[in-house]
């Protein structure tokens, strides 16, 4: 039923001879990942609907990780994790996002989704999304506006590998920078997935007072970026310069401190660009009001942590399903991949130990939504997702 | 700080964990519940109440119902709901085939086409349904949640749903049980009634048989006795007139005649006989009343007016009910005609109206007749203000030879010959009522059809 190829991807005829020979019979779902240069062949492809009637792929920071091993930034090849599951359904649509109507997009695209599906008004069992950057809690509140809030939304938003806005999706049919793709999943085996992040929360913390959509402004009143730098500065850490922030705040993100049945977890929001007003940019929401702290990381964490989520999703997939896994598709935060570049091999390895002889995907995106701990679905940065699909019975 | 943070996200996994967990405990509880609403429910209602009631413990919903299709029907029954839905609204099986092919988790009921056009009106006013259909040897069914919010339902519920789904299948099966169990001991105590009429019936065709012969066998006694009789009185008036002349024109008999007091043996003689008719008469009426009931003569049958036959019935009863009774007569402005024969139906009012005459209080009785159309049938109501009949006789009443009255002054053929005759015209004659207040019999005939 599930089965992870790996093809060719240096120009559209290769990839489509390589498609021809290792898919010779159509598959129910494709999702597909590899670095910006890989993903652009899909855009030449002719006749991608002989290989799937439901694509769904997303740009990967560098390229993918998977049970075959981890892409370099100079390969050119894509793995996909083909579904082929009869009895199931599968859906799939697109939008191409415009500010200011995401939320009523997201909203069409899922029912489009659910059409192609042929499911109407039925429940999907999981709900897996693509998209360009930027609008990620719109997205999720759209999806939910039209199947209320009981259904997993996972996925990962696309990355390039310089954050230069390369980043690109595709549909079976277009290839954009700007796409929302939506699948809807109905399948015949049982799914569990599990959202965490690698991240402790410090003791430095303090409120949002002022912020627009995904600027920081103030924390406490003061500029954000001067209480960021301060806490920086009472954590050793060396204080930021405006400009781009990523990769040095990757190990001290600031989380949004929530409860999920009064045991407190933190949303990651990964700081992306100092502003010379003071102010600090995210890869998430953030609401006046909301309480926030000083988070810290570590490459051992990082390292560690996939395989940790893996785990917990393996274990509920047991325990609620008496069932193993049979494959699993993961979102892995870009800004933590590049942060543990050079030992990248051991997340792969990690992950390779706990799903044994097993097909398993993984991106490396800007932005991952998953479903938390306290059963909501949410957007995070320096986030890690897993979805496993059980065995068939 | 590694430590913290690994004990907190230990925290984090283990409460997921312990969520899963607890959706295990919420399905024993479920089971558990289900399983003393099965051993403490004696009535459907109560076992599906809780059901019901342990099934929210688990699942959020704001409406919950079992619908059933009956094997080999299109018919659809709403077995449970709550709350009360209308089951008046529910469409036939057949539009509803896919609630009964499997399991549905619906987050929007109005955007669903043939959902809106079946269950549109059943399901008004919720958004997201959650079904499940289950099978047993009689029939199939559907449990049916309902929910208020658009997507309410998570794979979750319909996870826990299913995993209590065969606990359910066995408790409808357990209920088809009890009902089979049910119509089993009906139809045997129906059986048992049935036996128990066939033996009446041929305890009763006995009886007749047994009547026909035995009336066949002193009618002719009887006859030459009663002829004997009359013409024995007829001598005597003979010897009568003979000592009246011969007393007469010979004086000196007279004293012969007193002293051996022929006069008083004459009259003696003469009330001898007059008893004697009089008891060969009513041996004669036992005996053709006994012919009748065995076998009711095929009289001729003409046109009548029912009104006209009550009028002479009540004309020839007067004659006992007056000092009696009170009788009072409804009839309907035209002419009640039927067809029939008009010895026999007079013979069953007059019954009727002798029984509740003798029913009655002397000198406080009254009887009411009232005759009134209806459903393509004469029916004749005889109410009266008696001492009406015992319980213990009120099954007994049409049967043969069953009697209330002294040894003597009945036959206990009258109501048993009456039921017959009105059968024969094809009618009824059943006790309406009876209390300490009086009895009501109720005489239907078919109305005469116009030609």
């Amino acid at each position: 039923m599930f089965r992870l190829l790996q093809v060719n991807a240096t120009d559209p005829q290769t990839l489509h001879r390589e498609l021809q020979q290792q898919l010779p019979a159509p598959a129910s779902l494709l999702i597909a990942t590899g670095n910006v240069a890989s993903l652009q062949a899909l855009g030449g492809l002719d006749l991608p609907q002989q290989f799937s009637a439901n694509w769904i792929a997303c740009s990967s920071c560098i390229g993918a990780a998977s049970s075959f091993g981890v892409d370099t930034a100079t390969d050119r090849r894509l793995t996909l994790l083909a579904l082929t599951d009869p009895a199931g359904s599968y859906g799939v649509a697109s939008v191409r996002q415009i500010s200011g109507q995401i939320r009523q997009q997201a909203a069409d695209t899922v029912l489009a989704a659910i059409a192609m599906a042929k499911r109407p008004a039925e429940m999907p069992g999981l709900i897996w999304c693509m998209q360009a950057p930027g609008f990620e809690e719109q997205i999720i509140s759209g999806i939910q506006q039209v199947v209320g809030d009981q259904v997993p939304i996972l996925g990962g938003s696309a990355a390039d590998d310089d954050v230069s806005g390369q980043w690109c999706q595709y549909d079976g049919k277009t290839l954009g920078s700007d796409l929302l793709v939506i699948a809807v999943l109905y399948p015949t085996v049982p799914v569990s997935s599990y959202f965490s992040s690698g991240y402790s929360t410090g003791q430095f913390s303090g409120v949002v007072t002022a912020v627009n959509d995904r600027q920081i402004m103030q924390i406490d009143g003061e500029p954000a970026l001067q209480v960021y730098n301060r806490w920086l500065q009472q954590a050793g850490e060396v204080p930021l310069q405006p400009g781009v922030v990523m990769s040095q705040s990757t190990f001290h993100p600031i989380g949004r401190q929530l409860s999920a049945r009064d045991v407190p977890f933190s949303l990651l929001s990964l700081p992306t660009n100092a502003g010379d007003d003071g102010s600090i940019r995210l890869l998430a929401e953030l609401q006046c009001g909301d309480q926030i702290s000083l988070m810290h990381g570590s490459k051992q964490q990082l390292v560690r942590r996939a395989a940790h989520v893996v785990q917990v999703a393996a274990n509920n997939l047991r325990l609620r399903h008496d069932t193993a896994p049979a494959a699993a598709l993961i979102v892995y935060c870009a800004g933590c991949m590049l942060a543990v570049r050079d030992e990248i091999h051991q997340v792969q390895q990690s992950l390779t130990d706990s799903l044994p002889d097993l097909p398993y995907l993984v991106a490396f995106t800007y932005g991952e939504q998953g479903c938390f701990a306290d059963g909501f679905n949410r957007h995070g940065n320096l986030m890690i997702s897993a979805v496993l699909f059980g065995q068939t019975k | 700080m590694k430590n913290q943070e690994q004990l907190q996200e230990k925290i984090l996994q283990l409460t997921y964990e312990k969520q899963q967990l607890e959706q295990f405990r919420h399905l024993n509880e479920l089971l558990s519940h289900g399983l003393d609403a099965i051993l403490s429910s004696e009535h459907h209602e109560e076992l599906f109440s809780k059901l019901f009631e342990g099934i929210i413990k688990v699942i959020d919903y704001d409406a919950i119902c079992i619908l059933q299709r009956v094997k080999d029907s299109a018919q659809l029954q709403l077995l449970a709901s709550q709350p009360t839905l209308n089951a008046q609204l529910l469409p036939d099986a057949d539009a509803l085939t896919r609630l009964f092919q499997r399991d549905l988790n619906l987050f929007n009921l109005p955007m669903l086409d043939w959902w809106q056009q079946a269950l549109a009106g059943f399901s008004d006013g919720y958004l997201s349904a959650l079904t499940y259909p289950l099978q047993t040897t009689q029939s199939s069914f559907v449990l049916l949640l309902l929910s208020k919010k658009t997507g309410a339902f998570s794979a979750n519920s319909a996870g826990m749903l299913r995993s209590f789904s065969s606990y359910i299948a066995s408790t409808l099966s357990q209920i088809e049980k009890r009902t089979l169990l049910q119509e089993r001991d009906d139809l045997r105590a129906q059986q048992h009634r049935i036996e128990q009429s066939l033996l009446r019936q041929e305890k009763m065709a006995a009886i007749g048989q047994l009547a026909a012969g035995v009336a066949h066998e002193l009618n002719n006694p009887l006859g030459f006795i009663y002829c004997n009789l009359n013409t024995l009185r007829h001598y005597l008036q003979q010897y009568d007139q003979f000592i009246a002349q011969s007393t007469q024109r010979h004086p000196e008999l007279k004293t012969l005649y007193d002293s051996l007091q022929l006069g008083y043996l004459q009259q003696e003689s003469q009330d001898l006989i007059d008893e004697s008719l009089e008891g060969a008469r009513r041996s004669r009426d036992i005996i053709n009343n006994l012919r009748t009931f065995s076998h009711p003569d095929e009289k001729t049958q003409h046109d009548l007016d029912f009104c006209s036959l009550l009028k002479d019935s009540i004309r020839i009863a007067q004659t006992q009910v007056k000092h009696n009774a009170r009788i009072q007569l409804h009839l309907p402005d035209e002419p009640a005609l039927l067809r029939g024969n008009a010895t026999q139906l007079g013979q069953v009012l007059l019954n009727l109206l002798i029984n509740a005459n003798q029913a009655v209080t002397a000198g406080k009785g009254q009887i009411d007749l009232s005759l009134h159309a209806a459903d393509g049938q004469w029916i004749l109501d005889i109410q009266d203000n008696g001492c009406g009949i015992e319980v213990s006789a009120q099954a007994h009443i049409f049967e043969p030879f069953f009697t209330t009255k002294p040894i003597g002054q009945g036959t206990g053929l009258g109501l048993s010959l009456s039921r017959a005759i009105a059968e024969q015209h094809g009618g009824t004659l059943v006790l309406a009522d009876t209390s300490g207040a009086g009895s009501c019999f109720q005489l239907r005939l078919p109305v005469l059809e116009a030609r």
